[in-house]
């Protein structure tokens, strides 16, 4: 079971099946965690297992909501984004290495960021507060 | 760790920055960086010097991998700092090694802080993207090209 439980199934948000993106992106995943180079005047693109894990559990847990395909890029460092756009509106989930949370921006449709924090991976509530965000307001 | 500024560094200069695919966005009909582009774990964020060749040289090196253009204004406008990382720079690199810089804060900042920045630095509009010249038969795939 995830950290965030299997109230996921559950809650508000989550009357849905998981997304069909899922398979795609855990594969697009696992290919960051075994193909990442450390590349001088480009940057360390190598993930840790310690970090697709985390990712992993992320992509589980927001898989059930209603979200239109996300994509996933490393991040100079060691990181992963994980990136969601409806139109000019953008969420980007970063995880960083040796951190059990991430940090998220919520961007409008002006691009400018609506709310951004640090989201642990037990707060559950907090994530698909967020996301709720980001969908009712694309839906404007 | 916080970055010192390099006053050698002119304030009209440009760094180019080497992007990888699902670094780049399409807002407003704008085609631009990402904000992921000038993320960066460690909060520093490798560039290189514009001067002769270099564009050239870097696309022999990352072949097929678009190039950001950063004005230095930009990067110091934000309130970060550009140092020199010549040893930092890629083994084959034909250029000067001291163009390659790195650029970030010059006091410890929050990843919040430090993503905002990249997120002020990707939306300017004096940053654009150099497209990739076409692949020549037989050339090298880029470094970092198989990941998506």
């Amino acid at each position: 079971m995830s950290p965030y439980g299997s109230a996921v199934a559950t809650g508000p948000i989550v009357q849905f099946e998981s997304a069909r993106w899922l398979p795609t992106l855990l594969s697009d995943l696992r290919s960051l965690e075994t193909t990442g180079e450390n590349i001088p005047g480009l940057g360390d693109l190598r993930v840790s297992r310690a970090t697709a894990d985390n990712v992993r559990v992320l992509l589980t847990a927001i898989s059930t909501a209603p979200l239109p395909e996300p994509t996933l890029a490393p991040v100079s460092g060691g990181g992963v984004a994980l990136t969601c756009n409806i139109g000019n509106r953008e969420l980007i989930l970063t995880t960083y290495p040796n951190q059990s949370d991430f940090v998220f921006v919520l961007r409008n449709e002006n691009d400018v960021p609506v709310d951004e924090g640090i989201i642990t991976l037990e707060q559950r509530d907090r994530l698909l507060d967020v996301i709720r965000t980001f969908l009712a307001n694309s839906a404007r | 760790m916080p970055l010192h500024d390099d006053e050698t560094i002119p304030a009209n200069a440009v760094l180019l920055r080497v992007m990888l695919p699902g670094w780049t966005t399409n807002k407003g009909g704008r085609y631009r960086p990402s904000s992921l582009a000038f993320f960066s774990v460690g909060q520093e964020v490798s560039y290189f010097l514009d001067g002769p060749g270099m564009l050239p040289e870097l696309h022999r090196i990352f072949p097929g991998l678009e190039v950001a253009r950063v004005p230095v204004l930009v990067i110091r406008g934000v309130g970060f700092a550009i140092e020199r990382r010549s040893t930092e720079c890629p083994n084959d690199f034909r250029c000067e090694r001291a163009s390659h810089v790195v650029a970030g804060p010059s006091a410890e900042v929050t990843r919040i802080e430090f993503q905002k920045s990249a997120g002020s630095i990707a939306k300017h509009p004096d940053v654009t993207i150099i497209s990739p010249e076409p692949p020549r038969p037989g050339e090298p795939r880029a470094p970092g090209s198989a990941i998506q």
